[in-house]
């Protein structure tokens, strides 16, 4: 996995575990390799790794069992969520770059358009 | 402690049976060349003490020296271990070593007389006479008092000036300055004391060589930088 | 968190030569501190005083420890070429196990094969990487509250790169500190906690790299150019 510079590493390996998910690369129910485990795959700090889990815990995407490792949901209304907050970045982030390049909606419309019919061919 | 000599006399494992392998060369010219009784075969049995004793007190202090100044040294002053631990243990070493040599010499030129006869003289009289443990107790304290002054003389060079330039004038310069100094504490007049004069002798050697130790370990600890 | 290493008012040097000035330090249990700057910042010398190689003026002590006592519980990896070159591996680690109570002989062997290191090769045989590779086996095979790595990475391929990265991060605990010294931040910036950044024998910066990150916005290489361009 591929680091940027600019921004916590541990959001960054939120959110690849995050769209992991929704592509379900990861099922829900699955087991998650442990911190010490996930530290040495990505070659991260281990409390780097730790701190993975507990933001994943805290938005209620993981749960942990004492002894016995940490867990994707299995909660699909939480996986909605997921999916739509993850949607919702990514179009965020694409309308703040058109915003900054002063396109307007219509015209924003009209490419997105164009666009998906060269992509559904 | 033990570690620590056994590492130190391994280290010159190569150069001893090097040593060792010229010593027996020699002995072997000295055997099939010169004839027993004479002047060259006296001459040459004594050329092969000396080969023996300058290279090992040569080695000693070249080791020594050698790992306070190298990278390679750092092995043995990484470990846990006080200056004095390491400094006496260097100086066990060294003795060792050295009574292994005179051993070894003995063997090589107990070949001698056995096969060319002796020296002239009754020599084994005068051999027992020596394992006596009077003289080896003034031999060990006066070996000991010397090393212990090299080595206090070479470190306390090396802890002034970094780099060592004419380190070896230097160092030998501080070790003759030393030495003399030491040396008018290890003499009682015997006008002060008759009976006593030879002991005090001995056991200033000894005094004398627990202090400079100490010493040496002390600079190693607080002053010389690696 | 526990205080493992504790640094006061460090010096080393004077006028001119003032290699290491008012070192004030506080090394923790679970971190992984890195010592950063260019070469001649005074890494390697405060690393050494630490471990009672250099001797300064001021105070430095680990678990009520001084002087040389400190590598007790402090192990040290060197930059330099330590080892004894006529000596094979095997008789290394023969030497550190019985120079360190605490050395792990069973680590020590688990090490040297992930390692991929002949035990009966002779040091002086060894490639660059590989020497680096055995002088990380051999400080990461203790037993110890604290390890010190001198420039771990420098001049090495990616691969043995990695296989000491992956060795670090499965040494690292709770219980336990490390200090990493680098002039290169790309090598490790992402296995460190902490950054201690050492301009001309000063700490100019002492933070987490997360609040770092946070704060800049901006990478700890574009940091790092501005602490170091002038």
């Amino acid at each position: 996995m591929k680091f940027r510079g600019d921004s916590p590493i541990y959001l960054q390996v939120c959110d690849k575990i995050k769209k992991d998910i929704i592509n379900k690369l990861i099922s829900p129910g699955d087991k998650l390799p442990s911190t010490r485990e996930l530290s040495v795959k990505l070659t991260i700090n281990p409390n780097t790794a730790a701190r993975v889990y507990r933001e994943l815990e805290d938005e209620g995407l993981t749960f942990t069992q004492r002894g016995r490792g940490t867990f994707v949901t299995k909660d699909s209304e939480k996986l909605k969520v997921l999916k739509k907050e993850v949607a919702q970045n990514a179009v965020d982030s694409f309308l703040k770059e058109m915003y900054e390049m002063n396109f307007n909606n219509s015209e924003i419309i009209g490419i997105l358009k164009d666009e998906m019919e060269v992509a559904n061919d | 402690m033990i570690n620590i000599i056994k590492y130190e006399i391994l280290k010159k494992k190569k150069a001893i049976i090097l040593l060792m392998g010229i010593a027996a060369a020699l002995e072997a010219y000295i055997l099939i060349e010169t004839p027993g009784g004479s002047l060259s075969y006296l001459g040459y049995m004594f050329f092969l003490t000396l080969v023996l004793a300058v290279s090992q007190i040569i080695g000693t202090i070249t080791y020594y020296s050698k790992d306070l100044k190298s990278k390679e040294g750092y092995m043995i002053y990484m470990t846990p271990n006080s200056g004095f631990k390491i400094t006496l243990a260097k100086t066990a070493a060294a003795i060792i070593e050295g009574l292994f040599l005179t051993v070894f010499l003995g063997l090589l030129l107990g070949i001698n007389i056995i096969f060319k006869g002796g020296l002239g003289i009754d020599g084994t009289a005068s051999f027992t006479h020596n394992l006596n443990p009077v003289p080896l107790f003034y031999a060990l304290g006066w070996f000991l008092y010397i090393i212990s002054a090299i080595f206090a003389s070479v470190t306390v060079v090396r802890t002034i000036f970094n780099k060592m330039r004419f380190g070896g004038i230097i160092t030998f310069f501080t070790f003759s300055s030393l030495t003399s100094f030491l040396g008018k504490f290890t003499y009682l007049p015997r006008s002060v004391s008759y009976e006593f004069s030879d002991i005090y002798t001995g056991i200033s050697f000894y005094v004398i060589f627990i202090v400079l130790t100490f010493f040496t370990g002390w600079l190693i600890d607080n002053k010389m930088d690696f | 968190m526990t205080s493992i290493i504790s640094i006061n008012n460090f010096n080393k040097g004077f006028f001119k030569k003032k290699v290491l000035s008012d070192i004030t330090l506080d090394i923790k249990t679970g971190s992984v501190y890195g010592l950063i700057g260019p070469n001649g910042s005074g890494k390697s010398t405060l690393m050494k005083s630490i471990y009672g190689l250099v001797k300064g003026s001021g105070t430095i002590s680990s678990l009520g420890k001084k002087g040389v006592h400190i590598r007790e519980v402090v192990s040290y990896m060197p930059t330099e070429d330590f080892l004894y070159s006529s000596m094979k591996v095997s008789e290394i680690i023969k030497f550190y196990v019985d120079m360190y109570s605490d050395f792990s002989f069973l680590k020590a062997n688990e090490l040297l094969d992930h390692m991929q290191i002949d035990p009966k090769e002779q040091v002086s045989a060894l490639s660059t990487g590989m020497k680096m590779r055995l002088k990380i086996v051999l400080c990461l095979s203790r037993e110890c509250s604290c390890y010190m790595l001198d420039e771990p990475l420098n001049g090495i391929d990616v691969i043995s790169k990695k296989k000491i990265t992956e060795t670090i991060i499965k040494t690292m605990d709770e219980e336990r500190s490390m200090i990493i010294s680098s002039h290169m931040l790309g090598d490790i910036e992402l296995i460190l906690d902490r950054a201690i950044f050492l301009k001309n024998g000063r700490v100019v910066i002492e933070e987490s790299l997360e609040t770092l990150r946070e704060e800049r916005n901006s990478s700890l290489e574009d940091l790092y150019w501005e602490v170091y361009n002038d």
